[in-house]
């Protein structure tokens, strides 16, 4: 805990809990969009793969490329707005997580710009006749992967944030992958993705399918496949919900957290009914009904996600309050008693030893030559001294031309007065 | 205080960011902001002459751009937020508390730019032409107005004018380099858009009978932004402060960035003297030479490094200038330390620490909070290179003592007088090999030691408010 740095002795520039709303409710449009990338760059190489001759596994897959190309987007800019946030809202926290995973943090931006890349090699050589198809899958499964990755090492990060506790114990990335919550969380968090992807080619294929006439036999089935993929998945969140809410260290935890899942998995539920409603019965509950459910499941579990991150810092903020305030005390009685020197009590000497004696010694070389040769040569001359040092030139072959230093005229007599001061008094013990 | 450290080993953590942030200009300036101009020029000129092969090579333009803005461009965009926050918290969180609206406000109408390229590109055959036009139109104004807003704030953290004393944030936003800076930053972006266009019209070698008319517009724009772009770089060194210029001065002399800072200027008169030439070669001859495409790509992105570094380098010794120093230590708060010891604070440098001997890891600790952030060991600005200037333990004490003056875009030694000789019997260890015990018996000998610190006690910080008025006139212009 005496890692927590100490605050900014300045403002923020909002109140916390506007912060922390910004902050969460701009990061669950940010999670939706990277879950729809992911899954939608999944399905664009995994459907083409098993659909074999099949048309419409091929164009499933083609146009679930396409929506990778505007959702990677949206999930990038839009996640800046919580990057924001979460720099100001927990500033104490987040950097020194992000610091000790240093290497594989900063590693995010080259590896999801390769992703991103290789997408679109994956995307723009679709119908080519040049490349084969080994080519073709190499790049999206490159992509993919990566885009595996990266969420793993996001979480890692966050969840070292909030267990400070921890931070001495942790020599980098690798180590803290393995503190607790971290495997289930990803493993969660890569579920939704399918399942929100499911949810999002549900609606994006039976929105697109109105009005299509006679293609409309392609977007019923593609967005009753949505359907399934959707129930699958969220079904299979039960498993790996559990698995996470088990391993979630006891500081986090608290009854609400506990409330909220609850509420989650009911309205997940309700999700569930109404799919199987769409599915399996003559009812139909519009996709409008199933969207507004399934965006109070992804609420009400991101306001979980934000009880947990309280709680987990309750104790850290606590202490990082009382660092910041110690500190900020000792600062200000400190400089209650504390006036800068003024610059009359300037001596030749100590302007030569300030301002000169980085390169200069008395009897040694150093950057510039011995000032006993300066003193020797300018014994009679103190005013080709003066001048010297006011404009100096290149004189020796040897040494480096000297830079103007920063000093007032009156400082250079006294310096000068100094140096041939000391050429008297060495002569006159002699 | 206290923050985590971060050292990239060997290029060091200025060139770290150097690197993303040349890569981000590039791309953000020449390819988005710059871009959206030079497609959208071409896209007008295809429907006025009613040219369909041009709109379709505006369009294959618009493909390079549009790829390279949304991966690399958008991720070195972030990349630069969450590299700079590791290299310098103090800096960046202190420069968010100050520019968050601002900030906040550039990312909404950064969303807004991806929405409209977003639009414009994926719906280029699918929209009628005069309606994409429109939206092309939009793309440029939204996607320069964030150019707008970003200007202001990085300005502020190099001339923050009066937000010293006032912390307003339209002193700090308005800031005395703003305008130059803006007029620089959006004619750098149109002449790097030409530059990049030139090369992918080069490459289409299926579009040859469009050269002649690319290369006649780009050549007009090159011969009528060349010299406004000379116009706002020129205004920009001279509004840099007087206390800056200063010390570009002094600090290049010792380091021998003299000649670089008149080289830099040269370069860009040169720069702009090969572009309108080049300008006026295309728009004469309407042919292609090789040079001619892809030379000024190379130029620009040497000049795009050269403002960067210049800029990083007369920043000094400050991130925020006369507020933080650059190893996150404040200005206000450097005399406190000195008096009551930096090591309290150094539980982050500890973690890095790897000595075993006390003072020496004690003074590996003060390098890592201290130093580090400009200095590695052996690579780029490597400490143990300069044998010149720390050639042994007294004259590393003198210079730790006395380098504010000599060297005074480095910040100010900070720490009591015992954490200052662990300092120097860690650099003389690391420098020339020597141990701290070797120098017991030669600091009995010499006596000058002792004597010196009692002249002169707790002297670090306490001459910073009067370094202003220390100074003639004369010495300012440097």
């Amino acid at each position: 805990m005496d890692l927590i740095p100490i605050d900014f002795p300045l403002a923020l520039p909002a109140s916390i809990f506007f912060l922390k709303f910004v902050l969460v409710s701009l990061f669950i449009i940010h999670i939706l969009l990277v879950n729809a990338m992911i899954g939608g760059a999944f399905g664009s190489v995994f459907l083409r793969m098993l659909g074999g001759e099949d048309p419409f596994w091929s164009r499933l897959a083609r146009d679930l490329l396409d929506t990778v190309t505007v959702n990677k987007s949206m999930a990038v800019v839009l996640g800046v707005g919580p990057l924001l946030a979460i720099n100001l809202a927990y500033t104490r926290f987040f950097y020194p997580a992000n610091n000790i995973t240093a290497p594989y943090w900063l590693s995010i931006i080259w590896l999801v710009a390769l992703a991103f890349l290789s997408l679109y090699v994956y995307k723009y050589t679709w119908d080519s006749q040049r490349y084969g198809m080994g080519f073709k899958y190499f790049w999206g499964i490159l992509g993919c992967g990566i885009l595996a990755l990266v969420p793993l090492i996001f979480l890692t990060n966050i969840n070292l944030m909030l267990y400070p506790d921890q931070w001495k114990n942790v020599a980098g990335f690798l180590d803290a992958l393995w503190l607790p919550n971290v495997l289930p969380r990803y493993l969660h968090f890569m579920n939704a993705s399918f399942a929100i992807t499911g949810f999002f080619v549900y609606g994006y294929f039976h929105f697109k399918g109105k009005g299509a006439g006679g293609d409309a036999a392609y977007f019923s089935r593609a967005s009753r496949l949505g359907m399934k993929w959707a129930l699958v998945a969220t079904l299979l969140q039960t498993i790996f919900g559990t698995f996470n809410y088990a391993t979630l260290p006891a500081a986090a935890d608290s009854p609400l957290v506990l409330l909220l899942i609850c509420a989650a998995i009911s309205f997940a539920g309700l999700a569930v009914f109404l799919l199987l409603l769409n599915l399996y019965t003559d009812k139909r509950a519009g996709p409008y009904s199933i969207f507004v459910v399934i965006l109070v499941v992804v609420g009400v579990m991101a306001s979980m996600r934000h009880v947990v991150r309280e709680n987990a810092l309750d104790i850290p903020e606590a202490i990082a309050l009382r660092k910041t305030t110690t500190y900020r005390e000792k600062l200000a009685l400190f400089m209650e008693s504390y006036s800068p020197d003024g610059t009359s009590k300037r001596t030749g000497e100590s302007v030569f030893r300030e301002v000169c004696t980085a390169c200069h010694a008395i009897d040694k070389r150093i950057v510039g030559p011995p000032m006993q040769y300066a003193i020797d040569k300018y014994r009679d001359s103190s005013d080709e001294m003066i001048e010297f040092i006011s404009s100096p030139r290149k004189v020796d072959e040897d040494y480096p031309v000297m830079p103007k230093p920063p000093v007032t005229d009156r400082e250079i007599e006294m310096v000068v007065g100094y140096l041939l001061g000391l050429g008297t008094e060495s002569n006159g013990e002699e | 205080m206290e923050w985590p450290i971060f050292e990239m080993p060997f290029i060091g953590n200025r060139m770290l960011i150097a690197l993303i942030a040349t890569v981000h200009i590039c791309i953000s300036h020449g390819m988005a902001v710059g871009g959206s101009y030079f497609v959208v020029s071409l896209h007008y000129k295809s429907l006025r002459e009613g040219n369909e092969r041009l709109g379709e090579l505006a369009f294959r333009i618009l493909r390079v751009f549009f790829i390279t803005t949304t991966s690399l461009g958008a991720l070195t965009g972030v990349g630069i937020w969450l590299t700079t926050s590791i290299v310098s918290s103090p800096t960046i969180g202190s420069l968010l508390h100050v520019f968050f609206w601002a900030w906040f406000l550039e990312w909404l109408v950064f969303v807004t730019e991806v929405v409209t390229i977003l639009i414009y590109y994926l719906s280029w055959n699918r929209m009628g032409p005069e309606k994409s036009l429109k939206i092309g139109i939009l793309y440029v104004v939204v996607s320069w107005i964030t150019m707008m807003l970003i200007t202001g704030i990085l300005g502020a953290m190099l001339t923050p004018g009066r937000w010293i004393e006032t912390r307003s944030f339209f002193d700090g936003f308005f800031n005395p380099s703003y305008l130059p800076q803006l007029l620089t930053r959006t004619s750098l972006a149109a002449l790097l858009s030409i530059a990049f266009g030139l090369i992918i019209v080069r490459i289409s070698r299926d579009y040859r009978d469009q050269w002649e008319n690319v290369w006649r517009f780009a050549g007009k724009s090159l011969i009528v932004i060349a010299p406004v772009f000379l116009f706002g770089v020129l205004n920009y060194y001279h509004t840099l402060p007087q206390q800056i210029n200063h010390l570009v001065s002094t600090a290049m002399m010792t380091t021998g960035y003299a000649v670089y800072a008149h080289i830099s200027k040269m370069y860009y008169i040169f720069l702009v003297l090969f572009l309108a030439a080049s300008g006026a070669v295309l728009v004469k001859k309407r042919k292609d030479y090789l040079v001619l495409s892809f030379v000024p790509v190379i130029l620009m992105v040497i000049s795009v490094g050269q403002l960067e570094r210049v800029r990083e380098f007369i920043r000094k010794p400050f991130t925020i200038h006369q507020y933080l120093y650059s190893n996150g230590i404040r200005l206000d708060e450097a005399p406190f330390l000195s008096k009551h010891g930096i090591l309290n604070y150094s539980g982050w440098a500890d973690r890095r620490a790897t000595e075993n001997d006390p003072v020496l890891r004690n003074g590996e600790k003060i390098f890592k909070m201290e130093c580090s952030i400009c200095h590695t060991y052996r690579g780029v600005n490597g400490i143990t290179k300069k044998t010149d200037i720390l050639r042994d333990r007294e004259i590393i004490e003198n210079f730790l003592n006395t380098y504010r003056y000599s060297h005074p875009f480095m910040p100010p030694f900070v720490g009591t007088d015992e954490e200052r000789s662990f300092l120097a019997a860690y650099l003389d260890n690391i420098v020339n090999g020597r141990n701290p015990q070797d120098m017991t018996e030669l600091e009995s000998e010499g006596e000058p030691e002792p004597e010196r610190e009692g002249a002169e006690p707790d002297p670090e910080p306490e001459r910073e408010p009067e370094r202003e008025t220390e100074r003639t006139p004369g010495e300012v212009s440097g």
